[in-house]
């Protein structure tokens, strides 16, 4: 029996995803970019993004400016990897032989699949109807006796998306250009100097001459040109799944018991780990109610752990968070399914992220580690409690002037630990976390007024005695003030000479000021936002120190912050 | 000049001079040009101002110079960085502290990478002779203390540096730029002050004029950085207040410290150097036998020559070589004398072929010495040109030495005199269109590909504002916001000139018997073996010091390699000073405009103009290279010329008293000189006056200089009773000599290479070609270029192969020209050696011996099979990359011969064709001997009626012939002056059996005289007749005129018939003179063929034109007398692109 191959490709996979996840980018040229590479160079677009111009492989600010109307999304393999698993699940019910080549491309060994399904076309296309049908996406699908030639026959497949080679597959590809070809540029041109312009010609090249000339690879090609495509199909390997639920037989609101019930499953899991010798990140928790309704949540651990402890109380926390959170629940969370009728059935956790015991146990070692754990599962809990907002990383911008946005935040928290590295789930390769660039921050830091803490730069004590020492807490945004006269009732501008007699309003505070000194002058942001101000040290008369500023253009004042 | 001094307040207001000021030479750390310093200072009614730019004096006399100019006292000085980044301000008190401040420069630049200066403690402490100190900036040492609250160790540091100085020379610096920081810095200062005892001074750290240059000194700060503005965040200062204040404006920011205000008056009264004046720095002293003094060994040489030169020594003579002693003696410059004529007997001597440029040839001294090979008097060459005594500056000699071997004669100028005593000018590369655009467009944040767009548009253009190219070609892509594009434009405009670093200048070299880092500071440039000094040649002039040009020059290269040819095929020795002048062949080949690879002559706007010009004699040619230049160009100088000189325009004079300076020009002015001598005829100036009008025609930014002399101008010649309207028209023609013209002695210097040059392509053209391709690069035309024009004119070109070739091309046994490896892509001259020395030791006899012999890499090897380089071996191009890689030295290493043999494998392979032989050539050479490129697109072209070079010569000439036949008086036509008989040569084969040279004669013999029989007093002679022609000094006799065209030129030039052409495109031109005209040349299998360009028509087809290798143009046949162009209506790409053509010589 002949060996067959089919190749099902979906060109389109990642686009297609994010359309499905942003339907507000449905009428939009879409392109994902390797967000790591030198040129950030496209990895997949969509047809519209085609008919706009853009290609695989071109770099990011190229195609940025061909098409600056075009949505571009960084890669995320994890994500695409894990929606990729639907369609090789499909595959699996074709053929007990599925390889899994990434996100958007797999092979599966269709040997002896003709009495089930038909003439090769007619498998394809089953495949095809299938893949849409229950994913909706769009694949091509290729059938040819060895994977190189299914691969070319299903990026060749045309319109219909389907094609299945009916010669050999020599035969079928000795007619195809040599670019099709996995050759360097330098060996593609250089064969092209020479004539040999298809794969037919390449491959009736003396091999000893194509070796000496290009080398092992070039080997390869010749092999593959000649439609002699050894690797064999790798089968998928199904991905470990650490998984418990408990089924309650009523309907439960009491959290205590579901903590119970948890602290059981968390046992089993830790248990199940620890003989596998790994640790998990990430958890899963979904809920079932009575009425069959689910609710998934995924939970960040604060460090790689097999403790059930911590598994226990990542999900109560969340539970409890939700349970005691003074904003009322959107219908349909979390909260909201505690709080009604019918309760919860069903609760299972499963490990969403794993990574092999490093044989690091951070409570062994000296008190600092043990500070940094507990600080971890502090934050951790807040997290888990309070919302991903809450907590976060902040640095010092590089490029603003601004005291109030100087600071700027990095949504990524990582744990101090550091050295965590999330491993894809059952497949432990590694996948550090994302640097963050904070000149691509936004500017900002959230809704309401929040405080920040710098550290504050030498003062002369003799001038500034109530600030020296002490920290300066910055407002965001800063407080509108007025600045008054304290003889007149007027407002003072900013004129230079004696302050004696002004007063400052701000906060619904009205104090007297002892000692204005400045001004300090920031001009900058010409270039975007101008940011003009005076800025002035100013002593209350209870012996508060302030940073002020004055905004000449609209001649208005402003508390930046107080030295506590 | 010296300040009030004392009190600042003297008189009642506020006195201050500002001691730390940097201008746009602290290379991008600085947003005002020196003069814009001084003339705000002198606004503000500022003390004085020092310039104290980072690690050097680069732009110290242009603000000594300015400052003058406003009546302000300039104080020079540097800011110094010491280890760790620290700084220090340094000004000089006197000339000995202005050598310390060299001296220091020098030292903190020496063995350091560019840009990167820094002086150690103990060297700082080895030259502060004469120097007034300020503790710096808040990156200073002390105030870095200061800052940090250490108090203590501020102290100590401020006692130690007070130390190195001399007591009273050494200050603490206070700056207050409304910063906290400086607050803080300032009052520990005070108590450091009061601690130690040292005074404090007020200092602003100014880094612009203005408060509004605030926004071009950021964008420099991130062009410094590689930052964009929204990344440098902290490396941009945080408000504009470093710009030059007012003393009531610094009086108020150091209210209570009015003794830190009156100290920068008394450093100011300190500070008693000026660098306005000339630097005595003193001239090369020379090696005179005897104990003889230098002028008496000058004198003596002089006169030795001149009875050499001279078989009789005439009055005229006699009066010229003893007025130029007298100036010699008078200025000190015998010691300048022997040092060039010592640098041209190194010359002489290492067989390096030197001739001199500029206005040197004006001088019978330099003539006697052996330093220029034109004969002064005959060629009546002005020696006020080159000096006099009312010369301000010294004379200035260029010479032109082979481009292949300038760095040799170098190397010995620094190795004669010492790196101590010479060094090379520096060139200050400044911002220009592109530039501009590049990196301010980085700063701003825009991507790299719309920065290229932008700059891309500029490519072409010339002249005006950034803003008002791109705003009228509507350019700025539409995704750039529009405030983004208006601060580009406007960011962009400022930045125009501004210094971005020190280049090396073509060839200028200061000598000096003092050690000139005691003059200038002198740095390690980035090419190795090179040092500079700080200044650029103009800087250098106004400082006094005398420039020594050592120019590289391709053309003398190519004559050089000529001659060396000629004399080892033909055994006929030839010299520069051997020519004649009188050769009829060379002046046809010139009036065909058959100049392509000839010295000046070969531009499309030369060759566009010779047919008309027709050049006849020597002076002719003289003339020719002097109109095609921007200074005659704009003011139309060379229209009229020409039409003046085919009698189409009467030769008249703008004044009576103009007649005997313009009368050899036909009444207009060509050369420098004239505009002198006009200026002094008409307007009554000087000669000391007519030589500033000199210098302001030879300096950068001319056109103002000249402008500032209008008025002294217009004034003299209404004194002289000249008319208001031709007073205008006078002006506006020396005025168009700020766009650059020759002065009279350089353009004759020129035509002697021109003469030669094309004596050579007439006589020897492949010697010519020969050497030409070994010259490259150089000239206007690329190589592939050169080979067919070579092939046009019966040269057989020769490609790449093994068995014959040379690194460098040569002359086979036949005459033929055979390409050398030098061609080879990735063929570098690390493999010279080795290729000319197997070929030397015998011929290879096999491809594997040839391989085995040299052992180039296999990537070379398939590179050669590629070129057809193995096509002597019987191995057909593809057959032998194929097979190439067996005799790789990686594959067979050091087996056996005969086994590499056994590795090659047959594919089978299909010879290759035409096209794709022709692809290879270019692929491996850039060019082919065998195709042409066009010819893949002949049949195609000639179904579409597309004509060739050739063909578009027929049928210029079948209309010339109709059109006398049957002159259409709507249409009228000139009658085209008879041209003289074609040569036939021009086209012939050039005979080439060396065992039967050909007969000279008979083609129009090289007469040229040999070396033993010739005396300088016959090339004296010789010149003289060619110049003169034995009468009046004058251009040659016009053509027959015909009747006077009443009709302009172009209209003239229309025929009225359409055509279409299509070539390769070599040339695209955009001249600034030429209003908006493009100019492209395009190359066919036949020839080149001119295309004219109107605005209108480059707008609708620009990104064809900028962007296409090419192009099919139809349009209308114009035909200037004989010069052939078409003025294009439309313009299409002829099919797609069946060779990678050669890249095109643009906008050049």
């Amino acid at each position: 029996m002949d060996p067959k191959t089919i190749c099902v490709r979906a060109p389109w996979f990642r686009t297609e995803l994010e359309a499905r996840a942003h339907p507000e980018w449905a009428d939009l040229p879409l392109a994902v970019y390797r967000p790591r590479s030198r040129h950030r160079e496209l990895l997949e677009v969509s047809p519209s993004a085609t008919r706009a111009g853009l290609t695989a492989g071109m770099p990011f600010k190229e195609a940025q400016i061909r098409c600056p109307e075009a949505v571009f999304v960084p890669d995320d393999p994890p994500k695409y990897e894990q929606a990729f698993l639907r369609i090789l699940d499909l595959l699996d019910r074709f053929s007990p032989v599925v390889e899994d080549a990434g996100p958007g491309l797999a092979f599966i060994d269709a040997t002896g699949l003709e009495p089930l399904y038909g003439p090769d076309l007619e498998l394809c296309r089953k495949v095809q109807t299938t893949i849409k049908e229950e994913t909706g996406h769009r694949v091509h699908v290729g059938l040819a006796g060895s994977r190189f030639a299914a691969e070319i026959a299903a990026r060749t497949a045309g319109t219909a998306g389907v094609a299945a080679t009916l010669e050999t597959d020599a035969t079928y590809l000795a007619k195809l250009p040599l670019e099709m070809l996995p050759l360097p540029e330098k060996a593609t041109t250089q064969l092209s100097l020479l004539g040999v312009r298809d794969l037919g010609k390449f491959a009736r090249l003396p091999a000893n001459t194509v070796r000496a000339k290009y080398g092992e690879e070039g080997r390869a090609a010749q092999k593959l040109a000649a439609g002699r495509d050894d690797r064999p199909l790798k089968p998928r390997s199904r991905p470990l799944v650490f998984e418990e639920k408990v089924e309650f037989e009523w309907d439960e609101h009491d959290l205590d018991r579901i903590t119970f019930a948890l602290q059981a499953l968390a046992d089993r899991l830790a248990r199940r780990l620890e003989i596998r010798g790994l640790m998990a990140c990430r958890m899963q928790a979904q809920i079932i109610r009575t009425d069959q309704s689910r609710q998934t949540f995924t939970l960040d651990l604060p460090e790689p752990s097999t403790q059930a402890r911590t598994f226990r109380d990542v999900v109560r926390w969340r539970l409890d968070a939700a349970e005691t959170t003074a904003v009322r629940p959107e219908p349909g969370s979390i909260e909201a399914t505690l709080e009604s009728e019918p309760g919860i059935s069903t609760i299972r956790i499963e490990v969403a992220e794993l990574v092999p015991f490093e044989g690091k146990a951070t409570n062994l070692f000296a008190n600092r580690a043990e500070r940094i754990q507990r600080a971890n599962r502090a934050i951790s809990r807040l997290r888990v409690a309070l919302g991903e907002e809450v907590v976060f990383r902040s640095a010092l911008h590089p490029g603003e002037r601004a005291p109030e946005r100087a600071f700027a935040r990095i949504d990524a928290y990582v744990p101090e630990s550091g050295k965590t590295r999330r491993k894809k789930s059952g497949q432990g390769a590694g996948e550090e976390r994302k640097k963050v660039n904070v000149s691509e921050i936004p500017q900002g830091t959230g809704k309401g007024r929040r405080t920040t803490k710098v550290a504050e730069p030498p003062l002369p004590a003799e001038r500034y005695a109530a600030g020296s020492g002490g920290s300066l807490r910055l407002f965001d945004p800063p407080l509108a003030a007025t600045l008054l006269s304290d003889r007149t009732g007027d407002r003072t501008g900013d004129r230079t000479g004696d302050r004696t007699g002004e007063r400052i309003r701000f906060d619904g505070r009205h104090e007297a000021i002892v000692g204005r000194y400045g001004p300090h002058r920031l001009r900058s942001g010409w270039w975007e936002t101008p940011l003009i101000r005076d800025y002035y040290r100013v002593l209350l008369a209870g012996g508060d120190g302030l940073l002020v500023y004055h905004e000449p253009p609209s001649d208005r004042w402003f508390v930046q912050g107080v030295v506590d | 000049m010296t300040t009030a001094g004392g009190d600042i307040t003297g008189g009642g207001e506020p006195q201050y001079a500002e001691l730390h000021a940097h201008t746009n030479f602290s290379f991008l750390d600085g947003a005002s040009h020196p003069e814009e310093m001084a003339a705000q200072a002198a606004e503000l009614g500022l003390a004085a101002l020092a310039v104290t730019d980072h690690d050097g004096v680069y732009g110290a006399v242009r603000l000594a110079h300015a400052a003058r100019a406003h009546g302000l006292k300039s104080i020079v000085g540097m800011e110094i960085t010491l280890a760790g980044d620290r700084h220090l301000t340094l000004l000089a008190r006197d000339r000995t502290g202005y050598a310390s401040i060299c001296r220091l420069s020098t030292e903190a630049h020496r063995d350091r990478l560019k840009g990167e200066p820094e002086l150690s403690p103990d060297t700082l402490a080895a030259h502060t002779t004469g120097l007034v100190a300020l503790s710096g900036c808040r990156q200073g040492e002390i105030p870095a203390a200061a800052l940090a609250g250490d108090l203590d160790r501020a102290v100590s540091l401020a006692t130690a540096h007070a130390a190195l100085f001399e007591p009273g020379c050494f200050f603490l610096e206070l700056q207050n730029h409304l910063q906290e920081e400086d607050l803080i810095t300032g009052n520990a200062l005070l108590e450091v002050a009061a601690r130690t005892g040292l005074p404090v001074v007020a200092t602003n750290n100014v880094h612009y004029h203005l408060p509004r240059r605030r926004r071009l000194q950021d964008v420099l700060t991130c062009i410094k950085h590689t930052e964009t503005l929204s990344t440098a965040g902290r490396k941009l200062r945080p408000n504009a207040e470093f710009h030059l204040k007012s003393a009531a404006a610094m009086a108020a920011l150091f209210s209570g410290l009015p003794e830190a205000l009156r100290n920068t008056l008394r450093i100011a009264d300190m500070c008693d150097f000026d660098l306005s004046c000339k630097l005595e720095y003193g001239l090369p002293a020379a090696t005179v036998p005897d104990g003889r003094t230098e002028y008496a060994y000058v004198e003596e040489l002089v006169w030795e020559s001149v009875r050499t030169l001279y078989d009789l020594v005439t009055t005229e003579v006699r009066e010229r070589v003893q007025r130029e002693l007298a100036y010699t003696r008078q200025n000190n410059l015998a010691g300048y004398f022997l040092t060039v004529r010592d640098i041209v007997q190194y010359c002489h001597s290492s067989d390096i072929l030197v001739n001199t440029r500029g206005s040197a040839p004006g001088s019978i001294l330099c003539y006697a010495l052996g330093i220029s090979m034109v004969e002064p008097l005959s060629a009546g060459l002005l020696f006020e040109r080159f000096m006099s005594s009312n010369r301000v500056e010294p004379p200035d000699i260029d010479l032109d030495i082979e481009h292949q071997e300038r760095e040799r004669v170098i190397q010995y100028v620094y190795q004669r005199y010492g790196r101590e005593h010479a060094a090379m000018v520096a060139n200050v590369i400044s911002y220009r269109g592109r530039s501009a655009i590049r990196d301010v467009g980085k700063a701003l944040g825009l991507p790299l590909a719309q920065i290229e767009r932008l700059a891309k548009i500029l490519s072409w253009s010339h002249g005006h504002g950034i803003g008002v190219e791109l705003d009228e070609l509507d350019e700025i892509p539409s995704e750039i916001p529009n405030r983004v594009a208006t601060d580009l434009i406007a960011l962009s405009n400022e930045i125009q000139n501004f210094p971005r670093h020190l280049g090396i200048h073509s060839g200028g070299m200061i000598i000096s018997s003092l050690p000139l880092a005691e003059s200038v500071p002198i740095e390690p440039a980035t090419m190795e073996d090179r040092t500079i000094v700080q200044w650029d040649k103009d800087d250098c002039s106004y400082a006094g010091l005398i420039k020594i040009d050592l120019l590289g020059l391709g053309m003398m290269t190519l004559i050089h390699r000529a001659f060396r040819l000629i004399e080892a095929r033909h055994g006929q020795r030839l010299t520069l000073a051997g020519f004649t002048f009188d050769d009829p062949a060379v002046y046809d080949a010139a009036c065909e405009a058959d100049t392509l690879g000839v010295f000046q002559i070969e531009s499309r706007a030369q060759i566009a103009t010779l047919p008309r010009t027709r050049p006849r004699n020597f002076y002719d040619l003289v003339v020719e290279i002097a109109i095609i230049r921007p200074g005659p160009m704009s003011t139309k100088m060379h229209r009229r010329w020409i039409l003046r000189r085919l009698g189409q325009e009467p030769i008249t004079y703008l004044f009576p008293s103009l007649e005997p300076v313009l009368k050899r020009t036909l009444g207009l002015p060509i050369f420098q000189e004239q505009c002198m001598q006009m200026a002094m005829a008409v307007a009554g100036f000087s000669a000391a006056k007519a030589d500033a009008l000199r210098q302001a025609m030879s300096r950068k930014r001319s056109l103002q200089h000249i402008q500032s002399l209008r008025d002294d101008l217009i004034a003299g010649m209404t004194a002289n009773g000249v008319p208001e309207a031709v007073r205008e028209e006078i002006y506006t023609q020396i005025e168009g000599y700020a766009g650059y013209g020759f002065p009279e002695a350089h353009s004759c210097a020129f035509a002697l290479l021109v003469y030669v040059s094309v004596w050579l392509k007439v006589h020897y053209h492949a010697e010519f070609t020969c050497a030409i391709l070994n010259s490259q690069p150089m000239g206007f035309y690329h190589a592939h270029t050169l080979i067919g024009d070579a092939q046009r004119h019966g040269v057989t070109v020769h490609p790449v192969d093994i068995r014959h070739s040379r690194y460098e091309c040569t002359i086979e046994a036949d005459g033929a020209v055979r390409v050398g490896y030098r061609y080879v892509e990735g063929l570098g001259d690390a493999y010279r050696e080795v290729l000319d020395r197997e070929i030397e030791s015998g011929p290879y006899s096999s491809l594997e011996d040839f391989c085995r012999r040299t052992r180039l890499p296999a990537n070379i090897l398939e590179t050669l099979a590629v070129a057809g380089a193995f096509d002597g071996f019987d191995r057909e191009r593809r057959d032998a990359l194929w097979r190439i890689h067996a005799y790789s030295p990686a594959q067979f290493g050091d087996e056996l011969p005969g086994l590499a043999a056994a590795l090659e494998e047959d594919a089978n392979l299909r010879p290759a064709g035409k096209m794709v032989q022709a692809r290879m050539d270019f692929a491996s050479t850039g060019h082919s001997t065998t195709y042409r490129g066009m010819e893949f697109h002949r049949p195609a072209l000639s179904a579409a009626g597309v004509l060739t070079a050739d063909g578009l010569k027929s049928l210029a000439e079948k209309v010339r012939e109709q059109k006398q036949q049957s002159p259409r008086q709507d249409h009228p036509y000139p009658t085209i002056p008879t041209p003289p008989p074609a040569r036939e040569r021009v086209l012939a084969p050039v005979a080439s059996d060396s065992d039967n040279p050909p007969a000279r004669d008979s083609i129009g013999a090289p007469r040229h005289r040999p070396r033993d029989s010739q005396t300088r007093s016959q090339t004296a002679d010789a010149l003289h007749n060619a110049l003169t022609g034995d009468r009046e000094f004058t251009a040659s006799e016009p053509p027959p005129a015909d009747a006077a065209i009443p009709h302009s030129v172009r209209a003239r030039a229309r025929t009225g018939v359409r055509v279409k052409v299509a070539g390769l495109v070599i040339n695209r031109q955009r001249p600034s003179t030429a209003a908006g005209f493009t100019f492209l040349t395009l190359e066919d299998e036949t020839g080149l063929v001119n295309i004219i360009i109107n605005p209108r028509t480059f707008a609708r087809h620009k990104r064809l034109i900028l962007d296409e290798p090419v192009l099919m143009v139809a349009g209308e046949l114009e035909d200037e007398d004989g010069a052939l162009h078409v003025m294009a209506h439309r313009l299409s790409m002829p099919g797609p692109a069946h060779i990678k053509a050669p890249p095109s010589n643009d906008w050049g």
